[in-house]
């Protein structure tokens, strides 16, 4: 486990080198995140 | 001791009250004799065999796990169990199970089952210092667990003093685990003793893989909480990434360069049924100026801001690479209310939001804005509002560095409430403050 988990930060650390280098903002992105948040409010409005 | 055999400890002879065979195997070691047929005490220094006690009309209140005559090899002594004695705590309600152990030649221990958690226990001659709640042996720290009685309930087999069912001690339980110390205190003697957690498979190694043992339940006053290990396994890791995550994210400027900034006036169609002729209004759909993105893939922080007031406004937003004429939709939203209520003012919502674009690669792109919103409540005029959209390249976005610091912290998290509570189950049962 200890290894698993050693390796799933350095995965992490990678991605965040990556991502930062990208211009990443993973909740607004299509491929890691919810992918692009419309709003949702505006039929609530309406 | 020295010079004499094995057999020189056994002796065979029948019980005086039912006749049944019974073998001594701590002859000159032992003093008392409780019949593994009938129960009845017997003094075995007496030459005639006296008796003690009357034939138990009680059975073992627990599954005695062990066997009398069975031999083990704990931390490399072979030893022999020669007796067993069931002991009750002050309520009368919680028992447990001691099982004595006798080298010939260096002398007894204790195998105690305790909800089938098992200690091996040594006697010792020092006694540790006690300090409020703790007590300190042999430069361990031990956390006072348990004060309490232990009262004799049943015995079977051989003992080294005079046992007798209802024999009352008083007891203190201290633990670090694996290690445990007690002390007992009887009106004519202090006994200390020191025990250490042994697992059922390192027991049943101990009896050469010859028995089956019952699974444990609850958690043991000196079980060792596994979840420690594990927790120190991977603290180090997340200790480092943690640094390195930040460091990573510290160590890469960001231009959080402002690339446009333009201003639209838009008219909401209104929802006001004060108003007389409702004119529903096609939105406006505009084109921002063009604007470079550059050099690198990078990020877009958009921002949409306006003075509403009790009213809003929200836009559709369009990406358009000029050149490749590639697209990235988005939408932002405000929306923002106030008044007094019961005398106080009260405010919601916002009259600026941010949203972003994620890996916009280098060119040049034009916005086109789609506003949708509606005139201010209660309002019963239609007025027009300006509207502004700002665009920020490479910004700084701390939610990246959140989300590795949230996604590698969940196994230490775990790690650390299984950790908690596993020693909360341990403290359940102690008159202690928990650790």
């Amino acid at each position: 486990m200890k290894t698993l988990y050693t390796l799933f930060c350095g995965a992490c650390l990678f991605w965040l080198m990556y991502a930062e280098s990208q211009g990443v903002v993973w909740w607004y992105d299509p491929h890691f995140g919810p992918g692009r948040i419309y709003n949702h409010n505006r039929a609530y409005h309406k | 001791m020295a010079g004499r055999s094995p057999q020189d400890y056994l002796k065979s002879f029948n019980c005086n009250q039912c006749g049944a065979p019974q073998q001594i195997r701590g002859l000159g070691l032992t003093t008392t004799y409780a019949c593994t047929s009938c129960g009845t005490i017997i003094d075995i220094t007496d030459e005639n065999y006296r008796t003690i006690a009357e034939a138990q009309a009680i059975q073992p209140e627990l599954n005695m796990q062990l066997q009398i005559g069975a031999r083990c090899e704990l931390r490399g002594i072979e030893f022999e169990i020669i007796g067993y004695m069931e002991r009750k705590d002050s309520s009368r309600e919680y028992c447990w199970g001691e099982y004595l152990l006798m080298n010939p030649y260096l002398g007894f221990a204790w195998l105690v089952d305790n909800q089938h958690h098992w200690t091996f226990i040594e006697m010792i001659k020092d006694h540790p210092l006690i300090n409020g709640n703790s007590a300190i042996y042999q430069d361990q720290s031990y956390k006072r667990y348990l004060t309490d009685s232990a009262i004799v309930s049943f015995v079977l087999g051989e003992f080294y003093w005079r046992v007798q069912i209802g024999d009352e001690t008083s007891t203190i339980d201290f633990v670090a685990p694996p290690l445990s110390l007690s002390v007992e205190t009887s009106s004519d003697e202090v006994v200390w003793s020191r025990g250490e957690y042994i697992s059922r498979e390192e027991l049943s190694h101990a009896f050469r893989n010859k028995l089956t043992l019952e699974r444990p339940y609850n958690v043991g006053m000196n079980q060792p909480n596994n979840w420690a290990g594990s927790l120190k396994g991977v603290i180090i890791p997340w200790i480092f990434t943690s640094i390195a995550s930040i460091l990573i994210f510290g160590a890469n400027s960001h231009s959080n360069q402002l690339i446009l900034n333009e201003r639209f006036l838009f008219t909401p169609p209104s929802l006001n049924n004060a108003l007389t002729t409702p004119v529903p209004v096609t939105a406006p759909t505009v084109i921002t100026q063009p604007f470079q993105i550059g050099p690198r893939t990078t990020n877009l922080e958009i921002s949409l801001g306006a003075p509403i007031e009790n009213q809003w406004l929200a836009t559709d937003l369009t990406l358009v690479n000029i050149a490749t004429q590639e697209s990235f939709d988005g939408s932002a939203e405000i929306s923002y209310y106030k008044g007094i209520e019961d005398g106080e003012a009260w405010s919601e919502g916002s009259q600026i939001t941010r949203t972003y674009f994620s890996q916009i690669p280098p060119g040049t792109y034009t916005i086109t804005v789609e506003p949708d919103g509606a005139q201010p409540e209660g309002s019963t005029t239609r007025a027009s509002i300006y509207y502004t959209i700002g665009v920020v390249q490479d910004t700084q976005v701390w939610g990246n560095l959140m989300m590795v610091l949230f996604i590698i912290s969940i196994v230490p998290l775990t790690y650390l409430i299984m950790y908690a509570n596993f020693e909360s189950k341990r403290w359940a049962n102690s008159d202690s403050a928990e650790e």
